[in-house]
């Protein structure tokens, strides 16, 4: 018995621990068979601890085996959760992170992590009288975010809705040429960073939460891809990713962080987090600049005189789905 | 006097109690100092326009020995491309321009303003978007919500023309290829 090593065919070769149980020949090692079901039973009390009996059992040699083209490093295999990790784990991941880039996409990047702004909540405003959609913001959107071009992942999607229908059913969000057509209205939609996030509470693994200034993230490195809280987001907005992302060396944003837009592994789900890395810096997020419109608000919810404060106080708001309690910072106005 | 001081302070006192709380669902975590609170008050720059206007200084490029004809009528020479829809048919060159120099706007009540200072007449009839525009929520900003670094706001002209102000169509980008591509090309 020596093969902890996830295999390709699982489809999971990204995050390896879940892997790494369900591929184990139990039936040959009763010692690694005990351990198992001994860390099963300290799985919610000490996860660090069963890792480690774990991997006393089957040796590292083991995990150090590889027979997969994505095979997972023993500090990626026994990782902590991003909210465990100590100053040190930190500067270990961001090289990691760094690294990967280096090696798999031959790329220089920088990335930083960093945290919310006390007396700060994120929210978004957008103009459903002035959104023609055009798709800018879905492309500066993958291009700051350095999501997939192929498969290609957005993580805003435009709808287009029969001008005097609210309907969804009826709306069409693959529509193409010259907007915006007569009679229609658009309605871009991407993660409305809930307060009662849906998302978050579907994860069985802790592996997504609401951050302090509303933000909801991932840790990527803790992601089972089960993908749950995709079937529980009733706006559509995560995006799970079914094969290694293809990025050109060209297309890639070097600028990155953590918990938002560095380049994912496969088997790992993603979503908009209003571009952190940007916005916790004080800058707009990339769909904003973009929006030929202007149609695009962004600011301090905390602030009155934030510009989405002031549209808050001013204008008439449709929150989407508001009858499912999910409390969005993300809120569509009219003028 | 003692006693109606007493009666003062118990109604100040319910008072404050009874002051809605405000905000307080979302504000979970609001912090008494509220860093940035306020920070976004400094003034947007917005980019002078002069720069992007073909010919310009109009007098010193064309209207020096020029005498501006008020009347309506069809333009041949110049501006002859300019479709004018904008104001329905009451509108006429010095509805706005100035013609005494033609180098400066002319506000309703006579003054002159610069064309970088355009959005001062466009908001004399549209005084809502004015408004709007001036709180930061009508048309195109970019740099720093956070007042950290500059904020950069643009002026009516840089995305509306003032003679055709309603906004042209764009050609909507493709929609995204959700499957591989090689995928795709295969069952073709």
């Amino acid at each position: 018995m020596s093969e902890l090593t996830p295999s390709c065919g699982s489809g999971a070769c990204g995050c390896g621990q879940s892997a790494a149980v369900a591929t184990a020949g139990i039936d040959e090692n009763e010692e690694l068979a005990a351990a198992l079901v001994r860390g099963g039973e300290q799985l919610q009390s000490s996860r660090r601890a069963f890792m480690t009996q774990l991997a006393t059992a089957a040796g590292t040699a083991a995990v150090a085996a590889s027979g997969c083209s994505t095979s997972v490093s023993w500090e990626q295999f026994t990782q902590k959760h991003y909210k465990e990790l100590t100053a040190e784990d930190k500067r270990k991941l961001i090289e990691r992170v760094e690294k990967r880039a280096r090696d798999q996409y031959g790329v220089e990047v920088e990335v930083s992590d960093p945290q919310p702004t006390p007396g700060v909540e994120f929210a978004y405003a957008l103009n459903l009288s002035y959104c023609i959609g055009c798709r800018r913001c879905e492309y500066a959107c993958a291009q700051e975010n350095n999501t997939s071009r192929d498969p290609e992942m957005h993580y805003i999607r435009v709808l287009q809705i029969e001008k005097g229908t609210m309907s969804l059913e009826g709306s069409d969000s693959y529509y193409e040429g010259s907007v915006p057509a007569p009679d229609k209205y658009y309605m871009p939609v991407q993660c409305h960073q809930c307060d009662n996030p849906p998302c978050v509470r579907a994860c069985p693994v802790t592996a997504t939460w609401k951050e302090k200034d509303g933000v909801v993230v991932i840790d990527y490195d803790w992601c089972i891809g089960c993908r749950y809280c995709e079937a529980a987001c009733p706006y559509w907005a995560r995006r799970f990713n079914f094969a290694e992302p293809k990025l050109r060396p060209s297309d890639i944003n070097p600028k990155q962080s953590l918990l938002s837009n560095r380049i994912r592994p496969m088997g790992v789900v993603e979503k908009c987090t209003f571009c952190l890395h940007r916005t916790r810096e004080g800058r707009y997020p990339a769909c904003l600049e973009v929006c030929p419109t202007g149609s695009r608000k962004f600011g301090n919810l905390l602030d009155p005189n934030s510009e989405v404060r002031k549209i808050i106080d001013t204008k008439r708001i449709y929150v989407f789905k508001e009858e499912l309690g999910t409390i969005p910072r993300f809120y569509y106005f009219f003028d | 006097m003692g006693q109606a001081l007493q009666q003062l302070v118990v109604a100040l006192l319910l008072l404050s109690a009874c002051r809605a709380p405000d905000h307080e669902a979302m504000t979970s975590h609001a912090d008494a100092t509220l860093a940035r609170v306020g920070a976004n008050d400094a003034p947007p720059t917005i980019p002078p326009r002069t720069p992007q206007i073909a010919l310009f200084p109009c007098v010193e490029q064309c209207h020096k020995d020029r005498t501006p004809d008020p009347h309506k009528r069809e333009l041949k020479e110049f501006h002859s491309l300019k479709h004018l829809e904008h104001g329905d048919t009451t509108f006429w060159c010095n509805f706005c321009h100035n013609d005494d120099n033609l180098d400066t706007l002319r506000l309703l009540d006579g003054r002159t303003v610069s064309f970088n200072e355009a959005y001062r007449l466009c908001g004399e009839c549209h005084g809502d978007k004015r408004r709007d525009w001036q709180a930061g929520i009508h048309g195109l900003q970019s740099g720093y919500w956070d007042g950290s670094h500059e904020k950069v706001r643009r002026s009516c002209t840089a995305c509306h023309d003032p003679h055709a102000p309603r906004r042209p169509t764009f050609q909507a980008l493709p929609a995204p290829t959700l499957r591989l591509k090689q995928e795709v090309q295969g069952h073709e």
